[in-house]
């Protein structure tokens, strides 16, 4: 027998194996597709409604002073409401920008293949691990301005009580958010890892 | 010894992208060409019946989205291929015993053992088996070379898919036949 024989063979035994494929829809596609990278809008939108929300706090804070704040609070609070509400500009700027380039559309996968699927895991483990640069760092001036200058200025009594509260939640929630994206990055460099184990030659 | 060939697509691509056909109309014409060779796709990647069927699906689900952007700068049928070995790629990598498991090329990886006794008529179940087992002990892209070459792809075709020039093609497919040679030789061997 030759060798072309024995390839034939193979084929034959390869294209003729019984097939116990389910039947697939489109109704079951179409339902399917939607869900596709639904975690990450979800992210997204989480994110969204947290610049929204804080835009809208600020300006509330802006525009009703509270009773009884000195001239120089007033000063502490306005400039601290601006630098917020710059901060979440740009936290929203930089989010859409940064999304939008996770987002890797099909026609780079099917164009490169194993290599396009390698840069799109690369730019999802850099966006977690850089998230917390752009998305809590813009927003420290803001706070920073807000606690120095309550503790400083701040007439009203307890003021030490609030503001500590204030940094405890601001630490307290940066450190679960950098902990989460950090724990994210680290499954996409996982899977990285196994790329090239995989495709090593 | 004839054997089916992958049908090409009967329409020109270069025709139906002005929209006049949609994501549905692509996914319906691939599906009746190509889905069997899916299914035997979705069985060189996944050995677990239950896991199989959740690649099938990913594939085609992968493979319907893809028609949102299919321009017909390849053929229905490189496109098709190349989406579905990306898809069931990605389902190994993100396997996580896959991960660990050794994995071979084309050109260390070893003779494997024979599923039953050595000594019986060559039947085409012993002869898959077997195939099934060298398949699933390569890594992903001699496991795509391999599959495209059992599926009859050319090995400009086969380079069409999976983007690695017709040379290097040819080599990794003398290397194929060796095996596949060796192996049926083998279990003829009293």
């Amino acid at each position: 027998m030759t060798e072309r024989e024995q390839s034939d063979i193979s084929k034959l035994a390869w294209q003729s194996q019984p097939i116990d494929a389910p039947t697939i829809s489109l109704a079951f596609i179409h339902h399917h597709a939607t869900k596709l990278n639904a975690q990450f809008r979800r992210e997204m939108l989480v994110l969204y409604g947290a610049v929204i929300l804080g835009i809208v706090v600020a300006l509330v804070a802006l525009l009703k002073r509270p009773p009884g704040s000195s001239t120089a609070m007033t000063y502490v609070t306005s400039l601290g409401v601006v630098l917020a509400i710059a901060g979440f500009i740009y936290v929203a700027v930089q989010a859409r920008r940064r999304g939008g380039q996770v987002a890797i559309g099909p026609e780079e996968s099917v164009a490169a293949g194993l290599s396009a699927y390698r840069t799109e895991l690369q730019r999802r483990r850099d966006y977690y691990l850089g998230t917390w640069r752009w998305s809590i760092g813009p927003l420290l001036p803001s706070v920073a301005v807000f606690l120095i200058g309550g503790i400083w200025f701040d007439p009203m009594p307890q003021s030490g009580l609030r503001f500590g509260l204030l940094i405890i939640f601001v630490v307290i929630f940066s450190l679960l958010g950098a902990l989460d994206h950090r724990r994210k990055a680290k499954a996409f460099q996982e899977e990285l890892d196994a790329v090239d184990t995989l495709t090593r030659r | 010894m004839v054997f089916r060939t992958a049908i090409q697509p009967t329409l020109s691509a270069a025709n139906d992208v002005t929209g006049t056909r949609s994501q549905d109309d692509w996914y319906a014409e691939s599906i009746a060409h190509y889905g069997s060779a899916l299914a035997r796709l979705a069985r060189g990647y996944e050995a677990q019946p239950d896991r199989r069927k959740d690649l099938l699906q990913a594939v085609h689900i992968a493979i319907w989205d893809s028609f949102a952007i299919f321009d017909g700068r390849c053929s229905l049928r490189t496109w098709v291929y190349r989406v579905a070995h990306i898809t069931a790629t990605k389902h190994i990598v993100s396997d996580r015993k896959m991960r660990w498991r050794e994995m071979y090329t084309l050109d260390d990886v070893p003779e494997p053992e024979d599923p039953e006794d050595a000594v019986g008529a060559l039947a085409h179940s012993d002869t898959l088996k077997r195939l099934l087992a060298l398949i699933d002990r390569l890594k992903p892209l001699d496991r795509q070379i391999i599959l495209l070459y059992l599926e009859d792809f050319s090995a400009e075709g086969i380079g069409e898919v999976v983007g690695l020039s017709p040379e290097n093609i040819a080599t990794k497919i003398h290397r194929i036949k060796k095996l596949l040679a060796r192996m049926i030789h083998d279990r003829r061997a009293p």
